[in-house]
């Protein structure tokens, strides 16, 4: 939760108690510290047994989080924030970040995403099931079921959330910009103590834990710097690349793909190879 | 005695000496209490005296930069006409103002040290976004100020008791590479809050090799990436620049207390938020205007996503959006993997762009690519 690790803590300490042994500045209330296995008792009445007010850069963060949520909320709540982001700011900083503000932003998203992610993370928070229009690839229209959503996950650009699906009775991974509807429903759940968020994430993608099949994808010279940017890649003699990728949805590898156009190509296993085929053939239909 | 003082017990000396005093100090008192500056100073050697003095100078700015309000002010002694200078802290400008929740019973306030200090009443759900925004803001990947936020969640948690607002719901995935991104982030929101060029190599995306850029850094914005918007003096234009396609930024060191550049008036960074691939690049009324058919249920999709702009809803569920585009091949590949959901109904020129795209995929899979799949 305080986001340090215990070595910090205790050369930060140090520096602290060795100021005993030099009569420093000051009231003369030094810190008593005592250091257990897992914890840290501080007793002090001197200048330091408050915090000081927020620097410019917490501000920011502070001033940019708020922000990140307002932009998630729905109309009304969004105004309430920002109004709340300016008055901690000015309360809690000897000085306003609104400049610093001006110069770093974090892209908010799509309106009709963020409503689904707020009334997901609203459902996460809370323990409570929710409805969702889900739109499955390859699937003829929406279809609607109940979820148990245990956790969010931010990866490359794309919101997921991992939950427990009531239709097909598993731990399933559902793409938000494929979440059409969503809404809370009154029955709570809980997390089973085994659950573990990052058994389905690794290398900055999410996947699902019972992708059966293994793709294998080359990327030509042209493009092969970017790929390396993604993740971890095979290099090939002539400057391209290679990577693997676990497969649940054969739809998904042959987007991914195509997004390349002729400077990626899938090469096996040979099923989806022909659908490439398949998916190229309808791109001629439409054309 | 010990034999060194380090730079942080410096400092805890000199905040610790000017809070614990009503009344402002002068320099000479400074230098005679603070026991880094006092070895110097009480050696009667003027070198020394004044390297002294410099390097309270120093600490000064520099806690000053970090939000220590030490202030200079001018006050009498002794009834003496002439003023004199001297600094000081006061407690209501330097501590955290206390934080109560409207749930909590109002503690006495006995309980509370520091009586100036002054009190802010939060309701839960306004701690409960405070919290939040500072969790958020310390996982976002890359974000060079995470560790900032990590501080200010540690300093919010002295009053309020953050376990109450249970853990968040949100991971991020962190990918390979974040390492080196914060580092050039560091690099490059320091130039930015300075107003300092950076130079680095940039390899874009349209040409195979690296070119040395000298960009005046305007804003800094995450969109599945982290991008820097600047001026680039190289090319006489604004342009946005990929931080992982940037090879060594580095800041001009020469003045570094004076800006090289201001962000003109009319900038925002809003501007360049939630573009495409295909809409970077070029002036607002240069590009290309296309029509995209997307079918249903793709055309849900693309409305919840906000894909273009709506033209025309038909009966059978799909639906007609416009686009304007700046660069044609990552518009073309946009469309490709959609996999056959959208048809490019105008101009004419791209739906022959995008026929040559498709043979040359096709290419790769060999026969048997035909119309109908």
């Amino acid at each position: 939760m305080m986001r340090t690790d215990a070595l910090q803590i205790l050369r930060d300490l140090e520096e602290v108690y060795t100021r005993e042994y030099y009569h420093p500045a000051g009231s003369g209330h030094d810190p008593q510290i005592l250091i257990e296995a897992d914890r840290v008792h501080v007793w002090t009445k001197g200048e330091f047994r408050r915090p000081p007010n927020l620097t410019p850069a917490e501000a920011l963060a502070l001033g940019l989080g708020l922000r990140v949520l307002a932009a998630e909320a729905g109309e009304e709540r969004r105004g309430e924030l920002l109004a709340f982001a300016g008055r901690l700011e000015a309360e809690l900083s000897a000085s306003s970040p609104e400049a610093l503000l001006e110069g770093i932003a974090i892209e908010p998203g799509h309106r009709c995403v963020n409503e689904v992610r707020a009334v997901l993370m609203e459902a996460a928070r809370e323990r409570r099931r929710c409805r969702i229009g889900y739109l499955k690839s390859g699937a003829a229209g929406p279809g609607e079921r109940v979820i148990a959503p245990y956790v969010l996950v931010a990866a490359q650009g794309h919101w997921y959330v991992i939950a427990f699906c009531g239709s097909s009775g598993e731990i399933r991974v559902f793409r938000l910009d494929r979440v059409v509807s969503a809404a809370l429903e009154p029955d709570r759940f809980e997390v089973p103590a085994s659950f573990d968020p990052s058994a389905y994430v690794s290398d900055g993608r999410v996947f699902r834990a019972d992708e059966e099949v293994t793709a294998t994808v080359r990327y030509s010279p042209a493009i092969a710097r970017w790929i390396r940017e993604k993740g971890p890649v095979e290099e090939e003699a002539d400057g391209g690349v290679r990577v693997s990728y676990r497969v649940a949805d054969p739809l998904w590898i042959v987007r991914h793909v195509l997004q390349y156009g002729a400077d990626a190509e899938l090469l096996d296993p040979p099923e989806l190879r022909e659908l490439v085929r398949q998916v190229l053939g309808r791109v001629r239909t439409t054309e | 005695m010990t034999e060194r003082i380090s730079k942080t017990q410096r400092w805890l000396d000199l905040i610790s000496l000017l809070l614990g005093r009503r009344l402002p100090l002068s320099v000479e008192e400074i230098m005679e209490n603070v026991p880094a500056y006092a070895r110097g100073w009480r050696s009667g050697d003027r070198t020394a005296q004044a390297s002294a003095r410099r390097v309270f100078e120093r600490d000064k700015d520099e806690l000053r930069e970090m939000g220590i309000p030490i202030e200079t002010v001018g006050y009498s002694l002794d009834a003496r006409p002439e003023p004199v200078e001297g600094y000081r802290i006061t407690r209501r400008d330097f501590y955290l103002p206390y934080l109560r929740l409207l749930t909590d019973a109002d503690g006495s306030r006995s309980s509370r040290p520091i009586p100036q200090l002054p009190e802010i009443t939060l309701q839960e759900g306004e701690a409960g976004y405070a919290v939040e925004a500072l969790r958020r803001a310390a996982e976002i990947p890359a974000f060079p100020f995470a560790a900032d936020a990590g501080s200010a969640l540690r300093k919010l948690s002295f009053d309020l008791d953050l376990d109450r607002f249970g853990p968040s719901p949100l991971l991020w995935a962190e990918r390979p590479g974040t390492a080196e991104v914060l580092e050039r982030l560091r690099v490059l929101s320091a130039a930015l809050l300075a107003r300092k060029r950076v130079r680095f190599g940039y390899a874009g995306i349209a040409r195979g090799e690296a070119t040395g850029r000298e960009v005046s850094p305007y804003g800094l914005f995450l969109q599945r990436d982290w991008y820097l918007v600047g001026h680039d003096e190289t090319r006489g234009a604004i342009r946005v620049f990929r931080v992982t396609r940037m090879q060594k930024p580095e800041p001009n060191r020469k003045a570094p207390k004076t800006p090289d550049y201001a962000v003109p008036d009319d900038f925002a960074l809003a501007d360049y938020l939630r573009r495409e691939p295909w809409e970077l690049g070029g002036e607002a009324d240069e590009g290309i205007t296309a029509e995209v058919r997307f079918t249903f249920p793709a055309s849900l999709w693309a409305a919840q996503n906000e894909q273009g702009e709506p033209v025309e809803d038909a009966a059978d569920g799909s639906s007609i959006r416009r686009f304007h585009v700046q660069q044609v091949d990552p518009f073309l590949r946009w469309v490709l993997s959609l996999a056959g959901e959208a048809e490019i109904l105008a101009p004419p020129e791209l739906r022959s762009a995008l026929e040559s795209m498709v043979d040359g995929v096709a290419a790769l899979y060999g026969e048997g690519v035909h119309a109908g799949g």
